[in-house]
């Protein structure tokens, strides 16, 4: 098993963890005597939340392995027996900490495929631009090689994109998409959240725990600067899916957000309304076949401590057989 | 224990109410057709008001039209009467406009206000495309939905459903919205409750949430206007969670995503 129940380990994280939310809450109290720099703690908190441990609770053993995709020797674990769904994390994230928590919880009823993207976690890095075209190619390039023919596909942030992305590149190969937390257009974020990134450097992950948790995992654990500049410059890009190409994608979508998330909520409206929702009195009409949440009070980081209420949500949406026309 | 209703006399109207429970007081206001309801999720610990507005359930009907904020300010002097000086809210529907208008009219007596399914404009300017004409087509005498009518029947002293159906549709029609300006000074905290499949759009959920200062905006997957009916946990889970708490993480961080 390659997540070994490591419960010093994990205590020992939770206390740096612990120490640098407290300083980064007391930053949250300066900067916003100092709006300009509130942008700078609002992306360290998502970055930070990331790493948060979680406890790793002895389950089945997963199946892991590395698949040769696009060039890549991609790491994947499976969990779970079922429906396949593939679980794709966030920037920065890998198949570890809380994020173990959510396939603990999703592979109770389904088969789990996590992966590490590229540069991420395990999967090294190679010479080929980071965009959501590629990392959505490697998907497809995954369940070929597991020999998946369809599957549902989840994910969180940048991995929301990604699964957006597969949906409509591959459309053949995506069951049904949940996207949380991610915009299809570069201006579905806040302002803040894309000025951020000009002014960011990797330095602002040295000695966190991040930077511990890349050494731990990666192939390349000397390469910490290179992956985050090479993040950055993705993160500098613009990009658009467009909204004739999310419109006319088949598989049903669910998106799923928090009312502070750091996605406007107009383009969250926009992105339902593609997907035939936002106008339907579902006590009179028919259904559309995707959804929305909102949760209240919710922000981009905390929608990852709302496990417990996102995964029957989740659940819910991906059992839900296609009502007949 | 069963609990034994009140009336209470408010100008010309005899103001039907319960009070179940004690701790901070919540007053539940109801849904059109609808009467008193009192929700088990949102009961404990509270010190429950629950009332029949104008017209509805056991308060019997007076010549005066139905407005949310006459029923706003039925409500209002109801609360002097039982000298409750600030309370909590919980509104469904043709209830959340009226919580809304107390909220506008009386702001020293709302702490929090929980709405759902509620839009603060006119209906010809909320409801979406298909929604407004099926409305449209409604009139007293051919809307009679079994769920609403029966029990109304039941109780109400001087039943006349197609008057109550009458006056309803009227008072949708006759709403002209409430102002930008009335929504931006709401004092109260807020929880904006409503469902992907609501029969209000999006868009103008959103905006209501941009308007109102405090607010904290929920939609619920899959889910329709009637839920409070069918299902109400579905929703009542998370707005007991607001009026508990309100606001924990999010609010100083709404100004950067609205």
């Amino acid at each position: 098993m390659v997540l070994k129940p490591q419960l010093k380990q994990n205590k020992q994280r939770l206390k740096i963890m612990r120490k640098i939310i407290a300083s980064e809450f007391h930053m949250r109290k300066i900067m916003n005597a100092k709006p300009n720099m509130k942008t700078t703690t609002f992306v360290l908190s998502i970055l930070l939340s990331m790493l948060l441990a979680g406890v790793v609770s002895g389950q089945q053993k997963p199946t892991t392995g590395y698949a040769p995709v696009n060039g890549l020797e991609m790491y994947y674990e499976i969990h779970g027996s079922g429906e396949p769904v593939v679980l794709l994390h966030g920037a920065f994230m890998a198949i570890s900490g809380d994020w173990n928590d959510w396939i603990g919880e999703l592979s109770k009823t389904r088969k789990v495929i996590a992966v590490e993207m590229q540069g991420h976690g395990r999967t090294a890095d190679i010479k080929r631009d980071l965009s959501y075209e590629n990392l959505s190619d490697d998907v497809a390039g995954l369940l070929d090689y597991l020999k998946i023919p369809s599957a549902d596909i989840i994910g969180y942030s940048l991995g929301g994109g990604v699964a957006m992305q597969c949906a409509i590149r591959h459309p053949e190969k995506v069951r049904k998409v949940v996207s949380i937390s991610a915009p299809f257009r570069r201006d579905g974020w806040v302002k803040e959240a894309n000025d951020f990134w000009p002014t960011f450097t990797w330095e602002i992950f040295k000695g966190t725990p991040m930077e511990a948790e890349y050494k731990r995992l990666s192939p390349t654990p000397e390469k910490f600067p290179d992956f985050v500049n090479h993040i950055k410059a993705w993160a500098l890009r613009p990009y658009d899916f467009g909204a004739d190409k999310l419109k006319a994608t088949k598989a049903p979508m669910f998106f799923i957000h928090g009312d502070a998330d750091g996605v406007r909520l107009d383009h969250i409206a926009e992105m339902y309304r593609m997907k035939g929702g936002g106008e339907i009195h579902g006590d009179m009409q028919p259904r559309s076949a995707s959804r929305l949440a909102i949760l209240p009070d919710t922000t981009h980081v905390t929608l990852m401590n709302r496990m417990t209420t996102i995964v029957p949500m989740v659940n819910d949406f991906l059992d839900t057989k296609p009502s007949k026309q | 224990m069963t609990v034994k209703g009140e009336y209470a006399s408010v100008g010309d109207l005899k103001m039907y109410y319960e009070i179940h429970g004690t701790g901070r007081p919540l007053v539940l206001l109801h849904g059109a057709f609808m009467s008193a309801t009192v929700y088990p999720a949102l009961a404990e610990s509270r010190q429950v008001i629950a009332v029949d507005l104008q017209g509805h359930g056991r308060t019997a009907d007076i010549e005066r039209p139905f407005t949310f904020a006459q029923m706003a300010d039925d409500t209002a002097a109801l609360l002097k009467r039982l000298e409750i000086e600030q309370t909590d809210i919980f509104g469904y529907s043709m209830g959340a406009k009226v919580g809304l208008a107390m909220a506008i009219r009386h702001p020293e007596l709302v702490r929090r206000l929980a709405i759902y399914g509620a839009a603060y404009k006119s209906f010809e300017e909320s409801f979406p495309h298909d929604a407004l004409k099926v409305f449209k087509e409604i009139t007293p005498e051919t809307f009679a939905p079994r769920d609403l009518k029966e029990p109304y029947e039941k109780i109400s002293p001087a039943p006349n459903w197609k008057g109550l159906a009458a006056k309803i549709l009227e008072s949708m029609k006759a709403f002209k919205g409430f102002s930008p300006e009335q929504m931006k000074a709401i004092k109260a905290e807020v929880f904006i409750g409503a469902g992907d499949h609501n029969d209000v759009s999006l868009e103008h959920i959103v905006e209501m949430h941009k308007l109102i200062p405090k607010s904290q905006l929920a939609v619920f997957p899959n889910t329709e206007h009637k839920v409070l009916m069918t299902n109400p946990d579905k929703v009542l889970v998370q707005v007991k969670e607001f009026l508990d708490n309100g606001f924990e993480t999010a609010a100083e961080t709404k100004q950067a995503t609205t």
